[in-house]
């Protein structure tokens, strides 16, 4: 079940000496093994500022994600160049997506904490997520 | 102001019934960049700096600045893995990366950014892309 994720990063005027071409490819797998990841979860909203405020949880930490080699993709579509979504683990600040950025990167969950949320700042963002990550024991019912 | 396109793409045929292709493209406008660079990482330890490659160094960058890293090494289960760490946070751990994986990611630049390895001499590439403080 392999997911294949392919890289390009270009530019003729970011290097005044010569054009910029990264192209890097990966194939999402597993942790420890070179067995593909095979579970995927994603979706789109609306994170409007007030409902955001703070922080809300794109994904929840798990005692059984824990070292795992998760991917997480996630863009903001806003347009409204002064809008942007806010990207903590847990009380680390990643970093910001203005609107039309996108971010793509390992999610190794250090802890049961280390989940990921986000936040808008500036106005609505609307965004879309995905998330490849290894299959998940489901919690008893309470 | 130089412009910089950076395009994903996800493609599978058989994680789900049907095919999954998503593609997404971004046009960054940022002047500066760190280079592209090539650097072995020979540190073992996260408390060993010595050896540890610095990719962003806190406050070069406006935030927000992109960062790319790629893992050149083959993949292994649990050989050549980095581990990227926000230097000056105690709880700062964000990144591990396996031989031929790669990040793209923004930060905000207020702290740095440093690589320590499973296996000494694992070769990463790197760029930050952004605006200089």
């Amino acid at each position: 079940m392999a997911t294949i994720a392919t890289l390009s990063i270009t530019s003729n005027d970011l290097l005044p000496s010569s054009p910029l071409s990264i192209n890097a490819t990966s194939t999402l797998m597993k942790a420890d093994t070179s067995v593909d990841l095979h579970m995927m979860e994603s979706g789109a909203g609306e994170l409007t500022v007030a409902a955001s405020n703070g922080g809300v949880v794109l994904k929840e930490a798990t005692t059984a994600g824990i070292n795992t080699a998760a991917k997480v993709y996630l863009s903001n579509k806003a347009t409204d160049p002064t809008y942007y979504i806010q990207i903590k683990l847990h009380d680390i600040i990643v970093g910001r997506l203005y609107a039309g950025d996108w971010m793509f990167m390992p999610w190794s969950q250090g802890d049961v904490v280390a989940e990921i949320s986000i936040e808008a700042e500036g106005g609505t963002c609307p965004y879309e997520y995905a998330i490849f990550k290894e299959g998940e024991t489901m919690v008893a019912r309470t | 102001m130089a412009t910089t396109i950076a395009q994903l793409t996800l493609t599978s045929t058989d994680l789900l019934s049907d095919e999954l292709a998503l593609s997404t493209v971004a046009s960054i406008s940022a002047p500066h960049t760190s280079g592209l660079s090539r650097s072995a990482v020979t540190s073992t330890d996260i408390g060993t700096a010595s050896g540890q490659v610095t990719v962003d160094t806190a406050d070069d960058f406006a935030s927000p600045n992109f960062i790319y890293v790629k893992n050149t090494a083959d993949y292994h289960a649990s050989n050549n893995v980095v581990y990227g760490y926000f230097s000056g946070d105690a709880d700062g751990m964000v990144l591990q990366l396996h031989g031929g994986q790669f990040a793209y990611m923004p930060t905000s630049g207020d702290f740095t950014l440093k690589f320590y390895t499973s296996t000494s001499g694992t070769v990463i590439e790197h760029m930050v892309i952004g605006t200089n403080a």
